[in-house]
């Protein structure tokens, strides 16, 4: 899976929609009248992403979203409960969202494999799974696949989930893309591994027997902690570690701008990603840029 | 048995024709339909409209719609589970391709009678649920959630099947779900969406869907279970971006995915015994897909039936659900009828089958489509020998 641009539009959370098709409109002069917040997010991160490559007809979309549309979902759910009316049928289609992966189809003109997905704190990782899978298959050749989240979190949302400082992070959302290929001509680097474990111990081990591409760099998910990272770092000798989360922000699909932070930082250098979900499970992402 | 084959080697289904794969078999084969009527009281309108609702003790549903969301799903994966004969280590190593449309809004709706903003303040996001069935039956292995509307859980059974293929698993277990929900219920009744009368697809006096509930689970393994265990060949997802809501009035898309799900399959159209229809009963719908079946089959369309009218809509989950309602009718000797198909349009010309058809074994087109463009379709079989001539 070879990588052969990347995106990385991040802000802390607006309001005004306006902002994002702005971001929109430096790269397309397409109108999206009836899209809503996360639409216009998903888009300016694809736009971005897509500015200056040929986006061939049959590239597949995979969006990988913790939260996804959570803004119409209220919406419409206060019309019925609050107001005791019938909902906007543009509010209501957007509930569901894979609305954002169509649009982001329909704006290319792109009808290769369309997927809105979600795998608890590792949707990213688990979306590079299938999509491995589907290159493997040929069933795919060329995808859009990207990292998008809303910054919804409220202090007590986040102490309560995460059992961290809200006040340690700073919270932004983001819609961070990438276009990958099989193709490796004219590629920035590519995926060398996308590996899933039980738990710490096989993670460490397998760890400990890869020859990764040097200089290495080190990054972290949200959940992996302190001592965790310290272990991590003594099995796998390391250059530098990318703390993205503090240099960036935080957004539920933070691992999706790790890997382009990491592209727009680095030069000639290995990233190996480690994150974790709450049910103890890790994934292993390695990157290399040429 | 192993082979290069994809098995369905378990199943379990709870839908409005019942909570057994047996008594939902028998109830297609006496066309038994029952349909509630729900009126819409949380708006003035004075009106009501069908839905083929769950058999459920609704008081209890009420006090509790978060242990009711999940004793559904955990008792039809339970059931899913034992049905495919899984060794514990079997259990454990069990990946989760989870399919849904309105996912856990069912559980959270009950509060917004009183409150605001719960969605947003206390969700989980859309990975939650596969990770509490996870929790619940002690599976160590991967968690896969897809939201792509009414293709959701057909979306889970093209990639489970794809990483048993490409080697990645070994096993899976695809659910489909989703249970009544006010947002849906409104939501499409407010597209003008909702049939007042029984839905009848295809039928030039259709009036729309009837929305539906249920869940479905499946174990996807390399290695069958009996004999006449049904097969997944192939299978396409394509985006028409013709609009957010309706695909191509052409069809042209929609045969593209047919075209695409049986040539990943190995197959020509003329090896198709019979295809499963989404057929939802509305106008659009039915249009779209009736154009791009017979562009697909070069109007020559094999015998179709629809589900839907037994079990209404079941948006997300109908992926599962219908590919068990179906192969099991098969297996049972029958592809049953379309309920309430009269009347040919001729703007379609699409005639489902208004008389069981007999037949045991044979090669299998399920179709489902969905808002997002998202057009799925499948290949299934239960012959020794697919390959072999149309029956």
């Amino acid at each position: 899976m070879y990588i052969h641009n990347y995106s990385m539009f991040v802000s802390p959370p607006v309001d005004d929609i306006s902002f994002y098709k702005q971001e929109i409109n430096r790269y397309t002069n397409l109108k999206f009248r009836r899209a809503n917040k996360f639409v216009l997010l998903s888009l300016a991160g694809a736009w971005q992403c897509a500015h200056g490559r040929a986006i061939q007809p049959d590239t597949a979309v995979y969006l990988t979203t913790e939260n996804g549309n959570l803004g119409d979902t209220e919406t419409v759910l206060d019309q019925i409960y609050h107001k005791r009316e019938f909902p906007m049928p543009y509010n209501f289609i957007n509930t569901m969202s894979n609305t954002a992966s169509f649009y982001v189809a329909q704006s290319f003109d792109i009808v290769g494999r369309n997927l809105t997905f979600s795998s608890k704190q590792l949707s990213f990782e688990r979306g590079l799974e299938l999509l491995r899978s589907d290159m493997g298959a040929g069933v795919v050749k060329d995808a859009l696949f990207g990292g998008v989240d809303e910054g919804s979190f409220s202090k007590s949302q986040f102490e309560a989930k995460y059992e961290r400082s809200f006040y340690d992070y700073h919270m932004i959302e983001g819609s961070c893309w990438l276009l990958i290929k099989a193709e490796n001509t004219g590629a920035l680097g590519e995926i060398t591994a996308v590996e899933s474990f039980g738990s710490l111990r096989p993670t460490m081990d397998w760890l400990k027997r890869q020859r990764f591409a040097r200089p290495l760099i080190l990054s972290f998910g949200l959940l992996i902690d302190d001592g965790q990272k310290k272990s991590f770092g003594k099995a796998v000798p390391h250059e530098a570690q990318f703390d993205y989360i503090h240099s960036c922000g935080y957004f539920d699909s933070a691992t999706a701008c790790g890997v382009s932070g990491f592209f727009d930082r680095y030069e000639k250098a290995c990233l190996v990603h480690i994150n974790k979900d709450f049910r103890g499970q890790f994934m292993v992402v390695a990157v290399e840029k040429y | 048995m192993a082979d290069s084959r994809i098995y369905i080697r378990g199943k379990a289904v709870n839908c409005a024709l019942g909570n057994d794969v047996q008594t939902v078999t028998d109830s297609m084969k006496a066309g038994r339909i029952q349909v509630a009527d729900v009126p819409l009281s949380l708006i003035d309108v004075g009106y009501s409209r069908p839905y083929f609702r769950l058999p459920r003790n609704d008081s209890e549903h009420l006090h509790n719609s978060r242990v009711y969301y999940y004793n559904v799903l955990f008792n039809t994966i339970e059931e899913a589970i034992a049905d495919a004969g899984l060794k514990p280590h079997e259990i454990r190593e069990l990946p989760v391709f989870f399919g849904s449309t309105s996912n856990d809004i069912p559980i959270y709706e009950d509060a917004y009678q009183t409150s605001r903003h719960v969605l947003s303040q206390t969700a989980s996001g859309y990975g939650n649920i596969a990770n509490e069935i996870a929790g619940h039956f002690d599976l160590k292995a991967g968690c896969y959630t897809f939201t792509t509307a009414c293709t959701s859980s057909a979306n889970g059974i093209i990639f489970a099947a794809g990483m048993i293929a490409q080697g990645f698993i070994k096993r899976a277990l695809v659910v489909g779900y989703d249970l009544f929900s006010n947002l849906g219920f409104y939501g499409f009744e407010a597209l003008k969406l909702i049939s007042p009368t029984p839905c009848k697809p295809f039928d030039k006096n259709r009036e729309g869907i009837i929305m539906g509930e249920g869940c479905g689970a499946i174990i996807l393994d390399s290695k069958s279970k009996a004999s006449n265990d049904f097969y997944y060949l192939g299978g396409a997802n394509i985006c028409d971006t013709y609009s957010v809501t309706t695909h191509n009035p052409e069809g042209g898309l929609i045969a593209a995915a047919i075209h695409e799900a049986l040539a990943s399959a190995g197959m020509g159209p003329g090896q198709i015994d019979v295809v499963k229809a989404h057929g939802t009963g509305s106008y659009q719908n039915d249009l779209t897909e009736g154009k791009g079946m017979n562009q697909a089959f070069e109007n020559q369309v094999p015998p179709l039936t629809c589900l839907k009218p037994f079990i209404g809509h079941t948006v997300g989950a109908c992926g599962v659900i219908e590919m068990i309602l179906f192969t099991e009718a098969v297996k049972s000797g029958f592809v049953p009828p379309t309920p309430g198909f009269k009347d040919v349009d001729d703007e379609i010309n699409i005639e489902p089958l208004t008389q069981p058809l007999s037949i045991q074994t044979g090669t299998f087109l399920l179709n489902y489509f969905g808002f997002g463009g998202n057009c799925v379709s499948l290949v299934v079989s239960n012959k020794p020998d697919p390959m072999a001539d149309r029956l």
